[in-house]
């Protein structure tokens, strides 16, 4: 019984990760352009390809590819948001949000066909380290992998949280979202920042999905995850990155358990629920404000 | 130019009538003229017709967006697929059936639409949608095990003696549903709720201001586009002659929104052409592929990824480029034609 209980408890770190990982990524695109990246997913599984093409070509070890995957990620988001978003500026709001989702379900998984196979590959190359499962108490155990997705959560999330309290940058990226206009003034340029913003959630995301991929099996199914991401940071509020961490947790955690206690078909229900859930109830999230998102 | 009042509030003008029936005359030959495949193609584009004004009603003249399009259209087959197997409800009632019972999921859906704004009903729909899914593929695997697979059977339409079987039967039918259709969204378009619904689209504050219920309204637009989305699912289900949740997918509600941004959003004969040009695209890759020579082997590795590029460059083009639809592109070669050789320079003029 306690094995369950722990193996529970490792899924739902590691889901907790996964969902923070990407999540980060839709707060960071949301607070700057105010777009919901439906192509995220595809982004999230385009980095595992990448990363494991990366490692086939040149031989490299996994541990040397990721800081590549993560660079290619940066270039990937930057160079998305200059070439795409600011001619939809000043069409309906839903329109970035139907560009980007199919950007990630059609042109990104075409390609992904195209230069790759559909069907799921693990990862062959040399990872740079045996992934093997730790113990650890409770009964959990974790991959290598997985604690380094853990690990690179928690230190995104601190790491971001620092950034946009204390860092120049950070501050006027607020400042770009809060008021695009009055930014402007003040000199700030802010194609660049959200520029910049894409970027970073880009790089994590590919990055993210490098690792998962390396741990699990590579494919476009894992680009489903990102979707299921999004309660994640709704529960927590769209703007806020604190928030995405409960969220994120809550979220794994509940679908951990869930599917672990009770039906393991609930794995793709729990988010969902959980989403309506919350939209219903606090739609701006535990940490949100109300002013973006009711009505009068 | 309208020269009375009659005139104005006809459905159609003088010229439009000349070219309704050209184009009806067409329609009518033409099963004639061409193979089964090529009707095959048109039977689809029909239906698809049919679901892309019910989205085009929501989005292009109301301004809601819901992501969850294949959900209803889910519904519709589901509904429609249970109830033919009954054995004893005829095929109209069916068909009510799945009207009414879109209606119904479609108030629950729009909800959520009168308190929260724009991209959070993005959400909450998606939310819907993999609710339903979840739901009938569940209910799909309590089947037994081949149809759990394949989907459950539905038998031929039929009312009285007629029965809707070859693609020529199915074509007339679906030409005088796609009719009635066409009439009624044009109609509910041109009325006070039509109007009501722009206005909400516009500005909701100040539709609010002159008085028109806007939650009402809202709930409205959900049910009747559910409603029709629903009724096309059920036609869909009809015609494949089973139906399977694997054919709802996230995919096929973002192929409808090609097919409206396509056409050109908020117009209806824009959501027909972009239904159209949208069913066409699968047979003209694999026309293509034909043309250019391409071995089978390597077909079968490029066809599946031509479909989702072209699908995708669709999607991300037209709103860059041509944000009012293709519809705009005909729209400037008429008017490129018609004031040649002063170009810019005409349209200032006038």
């Amino acid at each position: 019984m306690m094995v369950e209980f722990g193996s529970a408890l490792s899924s739902g770190l590691v889901l907790t990760a996964i969902y923070g990982i990407v999540g980060l990524g839709f707060v960071i695109i949301y607070r700057a352009s105010g777009v919901l990246n439906f192509g995220h997913g595809a982004i999230f599984a385009l980095g595992g390809y990448l990363g494991f093409t990366i490692c086939d070509v040149t031989g490299m070890s996994a541990l040397a590819a990721g800081p590549i995957v993560l660079v290619l990620g940066f270039l990937f988001g930057w160079a998305f948001y200059r070439l795409v978003m600011p001619s939809l500026a000043g069409q309906a709001h839903w329109i970035p949000v139907l560009v980007t989702a199919g950007f990630g379900f059609f042109l990104l998984a075409g390609f992904v066909q195209l230069f790759w196979t559909t069907a799921a590959k693990d990862f062959t190359g040399n990872l740079g380290f045996e992934n093997t499962f730790v113990m650890l108490p409770l009964q959990m155990a974790l991959s290598k992998i997985q604690i380094g997705l853990i690990a690179g959560f928690v230190v995104s999330e601190i790491g971001l949280l620092l950034f946009y309290r204390y860092t120049n940058v950070g501050i006027q990226m607020r400042a770009a979202s809060q008021d695009h206009h009055l930014a402007s003034f003040r000199g700030i340029n802010i194609h660049v920042l959200f520029a910049l913003a894409w970027g970073i959630a880009s790089a994590l995301a590919m990055v993210g999905g490098f690792a998962y991929g390396a741990d699990q099996r590579l494919g476009l199914h894992i680009g489903v995850i990102a979707i299921k991401a999004f309660p994640a940071a709704m529960v927590g509020g769209l703007e806020s990155i604190g928030g995405l961490a409960v969220g994120a947790f809550l979220v794994g955690m509940i679908e951990a358990f869930a599917t672990v206690y009770i039906d393991p078909l609930l794995s793709e229900l729990v988010p969902f629920a959980f989403l309506l859930l919350i939209l219903f109830t606090r739609p701006w999230g535990l940490f949100g404000r109300p002013q973006g998102v009711l009505r009068v | 130019m309208h020269f009375s009042y009659r005139e104005d509030y006809r459905l159609t003008t003088g010229r439009q009538r000349i070219i309704c029936a050209l184009v009806a005359i067409f329609a009518l030959v033409l099963p004639h003229i061409v193979d089964a495949q090529f009707l095959e193609l048109a039977n689809r584009a029909f239906i698809a017709s049919i679901a892309a004004i019910a989205l085009n009603l929501l989005t292009g003249t109301c301004g809601l967006i819901s992501i969850g399009h294949a959900g209803f259209l889910a519904l519709g087959g589901l509904v429609a697929a249970i109830l033919s197997n009954l054995g004893w409800m005829p095929f109209p009632v069916v068909m009510v059936c799945t009207i009414v019972a879109g209606a119904l999921i479609g108030f629950v859906v729009g909800l959520p639409a009168v308190r929260l704004r724009g991209l959070y009903l993005v959400l909450a729909t998606l939310g819907f949608q993999y609710l339903f899914l979840y739901g009938i593929r569940s209910w799909q695997s309590t089947l037994s095990s081949v149809a759990a697979l394949t989907g459950l059977a539905l038998p031929a339409p039929h009312f009285g003696l007629l029965t809707v079987k070859s693609p020529i039967s199915w074509y007339y039918f679906l030409v005088v549903i796609l009719l009635g259709t066409v009439l009624i969204s044009v109609n509910l378009v041109r009325s006070y709720i039509g109007r009501a619904w722009i206005a909400l689209r516009d500005n909701e504050f100040v539709a609010a201001a002159m008085g028109i219920n806007v939650p009402g309204q809202k709930l409205l637009a959900f049910m009747v586009s559910s409603a029709m989305a629903s009724f096309a699912g059920g036609l869909l289900a009809y015609y494949n002659g089973t139906f399977s949740a694997d054919l709802y997918t996230i995919e096929l509600s973002i192929i409808y929104f090609v097919m409206i941004i396509l056409g050109g959003l908020g117009s209806v004969t824009g959501a027909i052409l972009g239904a159209i040009f949208v069913t066409v695209i699968p047979t003209a890759i694999t026309t293509l592929t034909d043309i250019l020579g391409i071995p089978m082997g390597l077909r079968v590795l490029y066809v599946a990824p031509a479909e989702l590029i072209t699908y995708g460059a669709m999607i991300v083009l037209i709103p860059l480029l041509w944000p009012r639809g293709l519809m705009s592109l005909v729209e400037a070669t008429k008017r490129f034609i018609v004031t040649w050789p002063l170009g810019n320079f005409a349209s200032r003029v006038r």
